[in-house]
């Protein structure tokens, strides 16, 4: 091995000992969860015949999400973005970060304790709108920690969400809601 | 600091008894998002590492590519047939991410003639070289060209062969070889060691 591949090694050797891992920052899953759960570009055409008078309250109620979605979203878009090339050091979450993945974590018990069944062709705009709305709002709060409004609406939108799983799930065994 | 930390490898996961890759992926080929954000936990560290470096330690850059690599993969992954590890695929998935994104903001356009930009980076900016003590080696990787950077990062510190490197950059193998010597050299300049 001459001198010119010795060093070549030491540096390779040096490379190598690099850490292969990094921390991203916390709020890139929930920008990603945003992503996913934005409706796909073809929604399912609506049932015909039945179910008028709720198809509108659902309507209304997905209405609400996706308004309140896309105002939470503006929340992060006016917060200046980090450009420095270092990332920080992992640091412990602020409370009201905390708060909001304990809450996600809550609502996901409450909502895996919900019997399975068909949704309904007619709710499910309501409630994909309903998931990104929490999904936007789980990211705004990453963005802006500290805001109660935001947690509120985070705890309003789980609510709903659950509230509405119910009643679907209700509605599909027959029973009353 | 860079806030490096470490996770458990995928071996450790299955001693734990926590659903390895493949069953994760299924759940999440099937609409599980809980399912994918255990595959996000799991891999993202290791991404965003390959992902920073190749961006120049651009954090802000490297958190939207990131981000984009895991909404392709989701979008993917109904195409994934298992004919590799799910981390091999979502890291060739974020390397040809995180390259589209240098290649959009004409990074790697100065790139092309291949040697011209290494040369260039010879001798510019001298201030930034620190003899003795030496450059921090992620700050001195950092200031390669993009191409000769992402070759110098898959090769010496992801382990990719030169034939994977050639594919994944649109190059010729022995190109790739070149990028790497001439940026080994590159980076011992800066490092401030003598010729």
């Amino acid at each position: 091995m001459n001198e010119h591949d010795e060093r070549d090694e030491e540096l390779a050797r040096r490379l190598r000992s690099l850490p292969r891992e990094m921390v991203p920052p916390a709020r890139a899953w929930a920008r990603v969860e945003v992503q996913l759960l934005a409706p796909a570009p073809q929604q399912p055409r609506p049932r015909r015949g039945g179910g008028g008078r709720i198809r509108g309250r659902w309507r209304a109620l997905a209405g609400f999400a996706a308004a309140a979605s896309l105002a939470l979203l503006l929340v992060p878009s006016l917060l200046p973005r980090q450009e420095s090339p270092p990332a920080p050091a992992p640091r412990a979450a602020p409370a009201t970060v905390q708060q909001a993945e304990r809450m996600r974590g809550e609502y996901r018990q409450a909502l895996a304790a919900v019997p399975a069944g068909e949704i309904p062709d007619e709710l499910r705009p309501a409630l994909v709108e309903l998931d990104r709305s929490a999904a936007s709002i789980l990211a705004a709060i990453h963005e802006a920690p500290g805001s109660r409004y935001l947690l509120d609406q985070l705890q309003r939108t789980y609510a709903q969400r659950l509230q509405l799983t119910r009643r679907a799930a209700f509605a599909a065994a027959g029973l009353p809601t | 600091m860079l806030g490096i930390a470490m996770t458990l490898p995928a071996n450790e996961n299955d001693r734990a008894g926590v659903p390895d890759d493949a069953t994760l992926a299924r759940e999440a080929m099937a609409g599980s998002v809980q399912a994918y954000e255990r595959i996000y936990r799991r891999h993202a560290p290791r991404l965003y590492a390959v992902i920073w470096r190749i961006c120049g330690r651009h954090a802000a850059r490297a958190e939207d590519v990131l981000q984009d690599t895991f909404v392709k993969a989701w979008r993917a992954l109904p195409g994934f047939r298992f004919d590799s590890a799910l981390g091999t695929w979502l890291q060739r998935l974020a390397v040809n991410t995180a390259l589209m994104e240098l290649r959009a903001r004409g990074a790697m356009a100065d790139c092309e003639s291949g040697d011209h930009d290494l040369e260039a980076l010879a001798g510019a900016d001298e201030s930034a070289r620190c003899a003795g003590t030496g450059l921090d080696l992620e700050r001195a990787v950092a200031t390669l060209p993009p191409r000769a950077r992402a070759v110098l990062v898959l090769h010496d510190i992801e382990g990719w062969k030169h034939h994977e490197i050639a594919e994944e950059l649109g190059m010729a193998v022995g190109s790739s070889k070149a990028q790497l010597h001439r940026a080994r050299g590159l980076l011992r300049k800066r490092l401030g060691e003598s010729r």
